[in-house]
């Protein structure tokens, strides 16, 4: 008797031991699949105002919801393409922030999955501008200019005027600035960016080119000397920077439109996250944040749901007709040509 | 004084007005060999370095055989120096070090190898002459720093102390080839060395030092038996001399350190009333026995043998002294100091000698 | 081999690993990748062997002019900064205990900013809209502004401001290491002092002014914040030149292959100094 009770309390402990270990592994499986905790997001992002709102208005949000972790790394498209080019067959990014430029080529090159017509934050996003990956943001590529220098708000062609000779400041090439400064001259030259030449040719007149600028304090300094009196510029940084600078405007010409340049959202293909990625994007695309960065950075929203306040309505490209006179360019090919057009701007704009 | 080959009259000389060569007055003779002597930090190298161009001097005139040399940058002046570490270039060999100063006098590259492999022969060097400095040893390098300056034969030759850096033996044997070849090479020389026994046995004069100042200058045997004043006669001689305070009263009883002494007939008639110091070198005096005539009396506080003699340390009062002996003495016995050759007095400052000297005979 | 033979070389090892891992590893990547390509109308790399990339540098009177100005104002910077740096490490040098200490500190001040931050100041100071611009206006002395910077002049001032202390810092070190006795003993024996500053001050130093003009030509020739900002567009430079090829137009291939021709360039610079330091140092018959 001893003896078996001996041994049925060992089979006791034995099944209790192995159904513990069975159930807890069973329970260390997700419960559902709406529970994430110990994934991490990775999202590649520019640092500052966008990371802020994105911090503010996304990531809170999805780490609540999902119990994932969201990491923004921070840096350059051309950083996040490296990373995502060289981990190809196996990436750790799950999302990447790109240029409207980089995003057709990504695509392309097999690299971020194609935007899917399905999907919810698809449908909300204006007509035609998913090219590559997600529209994040609209943007114009407009005129910074000095009001001191010059005194109504400016046109393309007024760049050439002489007496704006040697004050017209351009950011470093390769770029969407310089892409579109390149492709409104091709128009301006009676052509458009398939004209390399005439493009090229149009811009080299406003050489000497006052300055290469990498920031737009040092650029809106040069305006307030007088030593610069227009600069390409993108309306959302310019409007946000100049709003505290009276002598400065910034205007959207009108022939051609503003060259119409967005942000994208990327879906890494192969993702190791691509639910959350999913998830990070519907609320990325998602009228919270596309508010945000309209009445703070003054980033035209891509989602049609959005209302920019009133007040705002001029400097924010948000309405059917200010997105339909946008000029929007050929970036599949202009991304074929950028090789060849470095070469070109780094011996024809810049050089002697 | 006027025919002198080099003449330094008041030379003064500072650094950030911190004097350094206080009125140094000096007349070498052509050919002499003086040595300036003095504990380290008097000023030496100073002088020198003053005498070379290479410190500028704050007051007083050099004159170099008629002319004079203040006016005069270093590189004209033609004064060899022999540096303390010896400043050998080391990216140089010998050869090479050696013969710098002759490229800069433009010597022709014929007469140039002569003179180098001579002045390598005459300093025994001429088997290293492609080494670099680093492989060679002190004395070695130390003599490619005097062939380096004899080779240019310079109007006036200046060591700093030569031979400090050297081990005992070697500057033993330096000490005599140096002499050689001053002899050989009849050279002004001028040698600093803080050793008294180096400049003893090198010196025709030398010139005593003291912060800064010269005390004397004479013969070896002038500084050692007529010492001017108390720092010279116990900075000479090893070990130095002890200095016993003496005092005679009004009615001619005579105390040394403190203890009553009946000094023989011929020191008491020498004696006058007053304080003074009387200058006690160890080989100039005997143990006797504590009751002999004359003797100071002393303790025994320990001895030293050095195989050929003693040293005997005893305390004359509080005073201790030096003898000596031919064999030991016990630690604790009492015993006699009896004065045996000359012995000079000065004043109770120890400034100046009483030119009285007495003696046992 | 014994073990004995290998003990003292095992704590060389994480030193070894170290430098295998973050600058060999690296730089044979970037030497493999420089013999790749980008299919035509792709970023993707195409491991397929060429010496596209070379030919194009070499066949592009650009690529040429861009290396053969950064070498030429490498040049100017290490000249000028030995010029500079000469006196200023003599100073340095003769200066006593803690004024030599604060004099070195001032002097590494600048480095320890970074070059960003120096940059900028530079900017502020000599730009269109800097302090110099403004205040020659102010004066009345003149109505528009001096263009200082986006010009060879303007980042050579740059560089030098930014790299002056890797010239003086080895320079420090080789000239206190001289005895103040050996060009006294020099004079002595007649030499001017022209002579003891050729015959021996010069060659002591030899190292030291060797290792100083590598680090300055090198730093230079591989800056990049100096002249992209002061160059503004008009002075292009191999660093900005390799950023943009690399993280603008990402043809990661052909940047590499700059870097290997700038590489050879470099290693081909430092053997020829190096050689010249070695025929002054070595020791005269
Ligand atoms: N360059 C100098 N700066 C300041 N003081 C010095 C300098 N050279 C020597 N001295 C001081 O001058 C005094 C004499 O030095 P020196 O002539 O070298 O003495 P010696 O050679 O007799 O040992 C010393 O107190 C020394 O500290
Ligand atoms: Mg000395």
């Amino acid at each position: 008797m001893r003896l078996r009770s001996k041994r049925a309390w060992r089979a006791v402990r034995r099944a209790v031991f192995w159904g513990v270990l069975g159930l807890g592994l069973i329970g260390a499986r997700p419960a559902s699949a709406q529970d994430f905790s110990g994934k991490t997001l990775v999202v590649g992002v520019w640092g500052g105002d966008i990371e802020r709102l994105i911090r503010e208005h996304v990531v809170a949000a999805l780490e609540k919801e999902t119990g994932a972790k969201v990491e923004l790394l921070l840096g350059g498209t051309g950083d996040r393409l490296a990373k995502i080019y060289a981990e190809r067959t196996h990436p750790t990014m799950d999302v990447a922030f790109l240029n409207i430029y980089e995003s057709p080529q990504a695509l392309k090159d097999g690299v971020v999955d194609a935007p899917d017509p399905s999907a919810p934050y698809y449908k909300t996003i204006w007509p035609g501008m998913n090219n590559g990956c997600y529209a994040m943001s609209l943007n114009g590529l407009g005129i910074a200019y000095s009001k001191k220098l010059v005194t109504s708000p400016p046109e393309w062609a007024d760049m050439w005027k002489p007496a704006y000779k040697g004050k017209i400041a351009l950011p470093p090439y390769p770029g969407s600035e310089d892409d579109g400064v390149l492709a409104v001259a091709a128009r301006l030259a009676g052509a458009d960016e398939h004209s390399a030449d005439k493009a090229f040719s149009k811009l080299a007149e406003l050489k000497p080119i006052a300055t290469t600028y990498t920031s737009l304090d040092q650029v809106f300094g040069l305006m307030g000397s007088g030593e610069v009196a227009m600069a390409p510029m993108i309306g959302g940084y310019a409007m946000a920077a100049l709003k505290k600078d009276p002598d400065i405007g910034f205007v959207y010409p009108k022939s051609p439109g503003p060259v119409l340049v967005r942000d994208m959202l990327c879906l890494v293909h192969n993702s190791p996250n691509p639910e959350l990625a999913k998830k990070f994007a519907a609320l990325a695309l998602g009228v919270e944040l596309q508010t945000a960065y309209a009445t703070e950075l003054y980033f035209g929203p891509t989602n049609m749901n959005v209302k920019v306040p009133p007040a705002m309505a001029n400097d924010v490209i948000a309405s059917p007709e200010q997105v339909k006179s946008l000029l929007t360019l050929d970036w599949p090919y202009i991304i074929t040509q950028r090789a060849a057009w470095t070469d070109r701007w780094n011996k024809e704009i810049l050089g002697d | 004084m006027s025919d002198a080959y080099l003449t330094i009259a008041d030379l003064r000389v500072g650094f950030a007005s911190v004097p350094v060569v206080r009125d140094v007055s000096l007349a070498v003779q052509r050919g002499e060999f003086l040595v300036l002597l003095g504990p380290s930090g008097c000023g030496k190298s100073t002088i020198l370095k003053t005498l070379a161009g290479l410190i500028a001097a704050n007051a007083g005139t050099i004159a170099l055989d008629g002319t004079r040399l203040d006016p005069v940058p270093p590189h004209r002046r033609d004064i060899g120096l022999v540096f303390q570490n010896y400043a050998l270039f080391p990216h140089m060999s010998v050869a090479a070090n050696v013969r710098f100063g002759l490229d800069m006098r433009g010597v022709s590259r014929a007469e140039a190898d002569s003179r180098v492999a001579e002045a390598l022969a005459m300093v025994r060097l001429a088997d290293v002459e492609y080494r670099l400095p680093s492989q060679l040893s002190g004395g070695q390098q130390q003599r490619v720093a005097l062939a380096r300056a004899l080779v240019v034969r310079p109007r006036l030759l200046l060591l700093d102390e030569p031979l400090s850096n050297l081990d005992a033996a070697l500057r033993a044997q330096m000490r005599f080839e140096l002499k050689d070849l001053h002899r050989r090479a009849g050279l002004t020389t001028i040698m600093v060395t803080h050793d008294q026994m180096e400049a003893m046995a090198m010196a025709d004069r030398i010139a005593v030092m003291q912060a800064g100042a010269i005390r004397q200058i004479g013969t070896p045997a002038d500084i050692y038996d007529r010492p001017g004043d108390a720092f010279v006669a116990t900075f000479v001689g090893t070990p130095p001399a002890a200095l016993l305070p003496l005092s005679v009263a009004a009615d001619g009883a005579v105390r040394i350190a403190g203890l009553p002494w009946s000094p023989p007939p011929a020191i008491a008639a020498a004696l006058a009333p007053g304080d003074a110091l009387l200058c006690l070198r160890p080989e100039r005096a005997v143990l006797v026995a504590p009751d002999t005539a004359g003797a100071l009396p002393a303790r025994v506080v320990g001895a030293e043998y050095f195989g050929a003699d003693w040293l005997v340390h005893v305390t004359v009062g509080a005073t201790p002294a030096i003898v000596r002996t031919g064999g030991p003495a016990a630690r604790g016995d009492m015993v006699g100091v009896l004065i045996s050759v000359e012995a000079p007095l000065f004043d109770a400052s120890g400034a100046r000698r009483i030119d009285r000297i007495f003696s046992m005979s | 081999m014994p073990l004995s033979r290998l003990l003292p070389i095992i704590p060389l090892a994480p030193a070894c690993l170290l430098m295998g891992v973050m600058f060999l590893l690296p730089f044979g990547m970037v030497a493999v990748t420089a013999f790749w390509g980008q299919a035509p109308g792709s970023w993707l790399v195409d491991e397929a062997f060429t010496t596209r990339n070379f030919a194009r540098i070499l066949a592009d009177p650009y690529f040429v002019l861009v290396i053969g100005r950064t070498l030429r104002i490498g040049v100017e910077a290490a000249v000028i900064c030995l010029l500079l740096g000469l006196p200023v490490a003599s100073v340095i040098v003769r200066a006593r205990g803690q004024v030599r200490g604060l004099l070195l500190v001032l002097m590494l001040l600048p480095m320890v900013c970074g070059a960003l931050v120096q940059t900028l100041g530079m900017l502020n100071l000599f730009g269109l809209a800097g302090v110099v611009n403004g205040a020659l206006k102010q004066l009345g002395l003149i109505d528009r502004s001096i263009r200082f910077l986006g010009n060879e002049t303007g980042v050579l001032l740059g560089l030098i401001q930014a790299f002056l202390p890797l010239m003086v810092l080895p320079l420090v070190t080789v000239l206190g290491r001289i005895p103040p006795d050996l060009p006294a003993a020099a004079a002595s024996l007649g030499a001017s002092r022209l002579r003891v500053l050729q015959r021996i001050m010069l060659p002591l130093a030899g190292p030291g002014i060797a290792a100083g003009a590598i680090l300055v030509f090198s730093a230079s020739v591989t800056s990049f914040v100096t002249p992209q900002i002061l160059g503004q567009g008009h002075v292009q430079m191999f660093g900005p030149l390799v950023y943009q090829q690399a993280a603008l137009v990402l043809d990661w291939p052909f940047a590499s292959a700059l870097c290997v021709v700038m590489l050879a360039a470099l290693a081909l610079a430092a053997a020829l100094l190096a050689g010249v330091a070695r025929l002054a140092a070595r020791p005269r018959a």
